[in-house]
């Protein structure tokens, strides 16, 4: 047989042995990629990556709002963040003031500390980038570019959630850009946004070192009480006494979790590497969900049935 | 083996091998320790053996793809290949003992990776122990099921193109089968296009053979029905490689 005949001969033969056990695989889903190459998303380096990016999900964030990608004070976007009270801001038929640089008003000022070199080389090349995205038609935003704007944030926001879904921070600023943010928030992405806190409190369920997955399991399972409530109040409806008491049931088994962890972390001498104001951040909200878990009883109580 | 024992002494003496072995070995501990493991000292280990082995898909990709495709190019423009000939040896006797120089080297680094995860990684539970062993062995056996056949596509490219033309093809085809093919996963969920399922099926799966995730979230070794399923498909999908190699390889350009 001539080489010729054998080069055909390997790769018919070739075809036929990838084809075969191919369907198989394809049958059972087996063929199908993970989505998580090298597994980055929750390993160790995910959640390195996630800490990392609260930087650029915080710039996300405020592009969404304030339009500056830049937001000059620190604080925790929850529940009580005053850039809630911003958005529906602006005259009756203009863009919300989440959208205003992209409807042509200039973004503010940055911070006026002086800024080594490197960092104001950093900012001119962000004073560039929002610049190639500022709108400079003065007539009213298209839908189409809203829905760009909403996807590019939602990009960032859901990339660094992915990376740990069990951070605080990521899982905070994609819920808030669900259920709170102009260009997002609709009643068919409260759904989602149950998903979303559905699968942190599920994300904390094999920790057994650190407690700061608890504690945003039990901020997630707070949310979806809320979200629960909001749908029951649209539809007229009061939430049953069971499904509120299995609320409290769930956010007081986390919390007792997050304090049995932390006395452990403390006793190993793992807390002191946690940093002094990571673990105050911490406190500060266990107290604040601590507080929150007691008002189940009474509001299961209240509950007509 | 003159072209087997040529092409290891050319790639042991132009050293950058070690460098990505003192990169493996030092890097494999070293990295991890960017993770938050102070917080969870868990994550330290399946973080070593994640390290060492995406490392080792660097080397193969980045350093393997490139030095088979320059053998390729440098011994086909030089006259070495034919000069072999001329002693004697046959075509595919040729091609395959270039292709097992740049092997060998690449089994050595799947190898130390192995190494490396099994011995600074290693579950102190035994049971859990011999999972991670088995799934250790089982990866090193898919990674090279993977590569090999591009190894030899790249030097076969590498006679008839240039170097970077035949490390880009290559190297291409190995990064569109881990990583890319997964957006055409997803393309195929939103459009259900005729074309793009075909396109799916026919593309090569190498994301089949990366097994960091059962490491990493220690889920313990491939059943033995699946690994066979995914062992037979990449041998398929090498044959095919190796087909291709053969009738696209010539000893000078």
């Amino acid at each position: 047989m001539s080489t010729w005949r054998w080069e055909w001969a390997l790769l018919a033969g070739g075809l036929g042995l990838a084809g075969i056990p191919a369907a198989g695989l394809h049958e059972n889903g087996g063929l199908k990629p993970s989505q998580n190459p090298f597994a980055v998303q929750r390993s160790g380096y995910g959640m390195v990556l996630a800490r990392l990016a609260q930087d650029s999900v915080n710039n996300a964030w405020h592009s969404g709002l304030e339009g500056d990608g830049v937001c000059e004070h620190e604080h925790e976007h929850d529940g009580a963040c005053a850039h809630h009270g911003d958005s529906g801001d602006g005259d009756a038929g203009g863009p919300p003031a989440g959208l205003l640089s992209v409807a042509g008003m200039p973004p503010r000022s940055h911070a006026r500390e002086r800024k080594t070199i490197v960092g104001q080389g950093i900012e001119g090349l962000l004073e560039l980038k929002h610049a190639k995205l500022h709108r400079t038609n003065p007539f009213g935003l298209t839908n189409a570019h809203r829905n760009k704007v909403a996807a590019d944030i939602e990009t960032i926001l859901l990339r660094s959630y992915r990376m740990d879904p069990s951070d605080y921070g990521v899982y905070n600023a994609y819920l808030l850009f669900l259920t709170a943010s102009d260009l997002r928030a609709r009643p068919g992405t409260l759904e989602q946004a149950k998903q979303v806190a559905g699968w942190s409190v599920a994300a904390a369920r094999e920790e057994r070192e650190s407690p700061f997955p608890w504690l945003t399991a039990a901020s997630a399972l707070l949310d979806e009480f809320l979200l629960d409530q909001q749908r029951a109040r649209e539809l007229g409806v009061e939430l049953p006494r069971a499904v509120i008491s299995d609320y409290g049931i769930q956010m007081n088994a986390c919390l007792a979790r997050v304090r049995e962890l932390q006395s452990q972390a403390e006793a190993e001498h793992r807390w002191k590497a946690v940093g002094a104001e990571r673990a105050a951040s911490a406190m500060e909200r266990l107290h604040f969900l601590e507080r929150a878990a007691q008002q189940f009883a009474a509001l299961a109580a209240r509950a007509e049935r | 083996m003159e072209a087997f024992r040529l092409g290891l002494s050319t790639i042991l003496a132009r050293k950058t091998v070690f460098v990505w072995v003192v990169l493996l070995l030092v890097g494999s501990q070293v990295f991890p320790w960017l993770t938050p493991w102070e917080e969870k000292p868990s994550l330290l280990e399946p973080a070593r053996a994640q390290t060492a082995w995406v490392l080792t898909w660097l080397f193969v990709l980045g350093w393997g793809l490139g030095q088979a495709a320059s053998f390729g190019d440098q011994w086909a423009s030089r006259g070495v290949l034919e000069y072999l000939r001329c002693l004697g040896k046959g075509r595919y006797a040729r091609l395959f003992q270039v292709w097992a120089s740049c092997c060998a080297v690449c089994l050595g680094f799947v190898g130390l990776a192995w190494a490396v995860s099994v011995i600074t990684a290693l579950p102190g539970d035994r049971a859990e122990a011999g999972m991670w062993l088995a799934t250790n062995l089982q990866y090193g056996w898919l990674l090279m099921l993977a590569m090999a056949p591009l190894l030899l596509l790249a030097i076969s490219l590498g006679t008839r193109l240039s170097a970077t033309a035949a490390y880009c093809i290559s190297a291409g085809i190995g990064v569109y089968g881990l990583v890319a093919i997964g957006y055409l996963d997803l393309f195929i969920g939103d459009s259900g296009s005729g074309f793009l399922r075909f396109l799916y099926l026919v593309s090569p799966h190498y994301h089949l053979a990366d097994l960091t995730d059962r490491l990493v979230f220690k889920m313990g070794a491939l059943e033995f029905a699946p690994f066979l399923q995914t062992s037979l498909y990449l041998t398929g999908v090498g044959c095919v490689l190796t087909g291709i190699s053969c009738l696209l390889y010539r000893d000078r350009k």
